[in-house]
């Protein structure tokens, strides 16, 4: 059985998204005023469920 | 102000609902500890899902979350968000722990450690942090129950009478069938937090002029609240020295690891994850919500941890609605509480005691539920600021056995000197910076140092030592396994 790839690209993508949640409101937004910050931690949110389950979708018993 | 006979009859009708669920999961009890504690290993993903959510999402999020969104602003939203990212880590670990669990019939994370770097001392130090850094985390629970009755009836309901409430609800749904009943009593409290948060959040919402109207004045009277660092609470470094450790604690909260062992198929692992999203994320944006609805209609508050009891007793939150949120508090912290006490329980019994037989592991894990109940309760009622600071620790101290644990799965070097030297030094290192330097939860001083000294101790001690003879290959044992399930 071959071990499924992938998983370098989706870490890196994991470790980008998780900086991203700190320095785009601290660095990018800090101080805007309007619902800017929240609009992007929505999607912080959003983008963290994709990366779970493009991570779990190929769990299957074989 | 909310009727006292009101909530009691409420909370009376939920707990004879729980109290049927415990009787009818005692009912299926086979007497084994591996029944008692893990139910089996035969849950489904709804259930396990709910039951995981219902534990990790406590009463920190209506009343904590929300006192801080109430006080500092959006970056509460972050915070959590970055906890939520946490979730993650399950793509990698979820699948190793269950596998490993399995195949060794570990029932406590703990109690794998051990197995792992072989060495019984291991598990015992591992159990003992768990031991020092969840149970005044228990006392917090208790206190939010306390904060919350009292403050929705103006102190008709004392302090003594909600800590007795939760104390007894946890006991009930707990002591007799271990965590079947929990379990399902979570996955009813979850259902109940979720539909009872969502209700009050409308009304609320509602009250003030619909979503459009609600967005609109709070970016006239709130703008400073909408980014950060907002009004001062959130500076880059509050928001790292409290979300950093929070990103790891999937793994670092045994009373969440210890959910990966009870499924039964890795069909149902997957569908626990996506009931977990899914709740994590629809919890974290009403409790953020909930605290600039408060800053509307209960503004001026000078304890914001007061915001949820003063939002509901405002007014605008029917009183049916009010009612179901309070027990939905009630359950958040409930749930969260009985979940540490079993998995405490099982540690002491699996990793304390371990050659005793089954009949005495779940009779010392009984034994241990009640004294972790009676424990937070009674700190709850003293209020000792030692609990308190320790409380307040607890993700920086649980941090302490991440590297071992994923020195477990991924490093074979990795030895049971080095699993010993990072867990105990870095919790000895963080309840000396803590309570002996005073350096605060807020500074990002104090979880940087804690993990730095933890890893470098790991990889230092490691190098320089061998490992046990008796020691485990995760790695290389369960390979195959994850090649067959198709995991990374």
């Amino acid at each position: 059985m071959d071990r499924r790839g992938g998983f370098g690209a989706w870490l890196a993508a994991l470790a980008v998204l998780v900086a991203a949640g700190g320095f785009v409101p601290y660095g990018l937004l800090a101080g805007q005023r309007g619902w800017f910050t929240g609009l992007f931690w929505l999607g912080f949110g959003a983008a963290v469920i994709v990366l779970v389950v493009a991570g779990v979708r190929g769990w299957r018993e074989r | 102000m909310l009727s006292p006979t009101t909530i009691w009859a409420a909370i009376a009708v939920f707990a004879a609902i729980g109290a049927g669920l415990a009787w009818r999961a005692t009912r299926q009890n086979t007497g084994t500890a591996e029944d008692y504690y893990l139910g089996g290993r035969r849950f489904g993903g709804v259930i396990a899902g709910l039951s995981y959510a219902a534990t990790t999402y406590s009463a920190f999020m209506l009343v904590v979350l929300t006192g801080l969104t109430y006080r500092g602003g959006i970056g509460a939203l972050g915070f959590e968000l970055i906890y939520f990212a946490g979730l993650s880590l399950l793509v990698i670990f979820a699948p190793r722990f269950w596998l490993a669990a399995r195949r060794w019939n570990f029932i406590s994370p703990a109690e794998m450690l051990g197995a792992r770097y072989g060495n019984p001392w291991v598990a015992r130090l591992a159990a003992l942090v768990a031991l020092v850094f969840l149970m005044p985390y228990c006392t917090t629970q208790m206190a939010g129950i306390g904060l919350l009755l009292s403050g929705v009836t103006g102190g008709e309901i004392t302090l003594a009478q909600a800590v007795a409430t939760g104390g007894l609800l946890a006991l009930l749904w707990t002591l007799f069938a271990g965590l079947r009943s929990v379990a399902w009593t979570d996955a009813a409290q979850a259902v109940v937090m979720l539909g009872s948060a969502l209700l009050a959040i409308g009304f609320a919402v509602a009250a003030l002029g619909g979503w459009g109207a609600f967005a609109a004045v709070t970016l006239e009277t709130q703008a400073e609240r909408l980014s950060v660092p907002g009004p001062g609470l959130w500076s880059l470094g509050t928001f790292i020295a409290l979300s950093f450790p929070w990103f790891f604690f999937v793994l670092s909260n045994p009373q969440v690891s210890q959910r990966l062992f009870i499924l039964k198929d890795i069909a149902a692992m997957r569908r626990m994850i996506y009931w977990v999203l899914g709740f994590g994320l629809i919890f974290t944006l009403v409790a953020v919500i909930w605290g600039f609805a408060a800053l509307q209609l209960a503004p001026g508050l000078e304890n914001t941890s007061t915001a949820t009891p003063a939002l509901l007793s405002s007014g605008v939150i029917p009183v049916p609605v009010a009612v179901l949120l309070i027990l939905g508090i009630l359950a958040a912290a409930v749930s969260t509480l009985d979940s540490i006490a079993l998995t405490l329980a099982s540690m002491v019994a699996r990793d304390l005691m371990p050659g005793a037989k089954q009949a005495a592991q779940v009779m010392a894990g009984r034994v241990v539920v009640v004294l972790v109940i009676l424990f937070a309760s009674g700190f709850a009622l003293q209020k000792a600021q030692v609990v308190d600071q320790l409380a307040a620790l607890s993700a920086a101290g649980l941090i302490v056995s991440v590297p071992a644990i994923i020195g477990a799965f991924f490093w074979s070097r990795a030895t049971a000197a080095a699993a010993l030297a990072s867990m105990g030094g870095g919790a000895v290192l963080a309840i000396w910076l803590a309570m002996g330097q005073g350096i605060s939860v807020f500074n990002p001083v104090l979880a940087l140092s804690v993990a730095g000294a933890s890893v470098a101790l790991f990889v230092l001690v490691s190098l320089l030592t061998r490992a046990s003879a008796k020691a485990l290959d995760f790695k290389g044992e369960l390979r195959a396994e994850l090649e067959r399930i198709n995991a990374w």
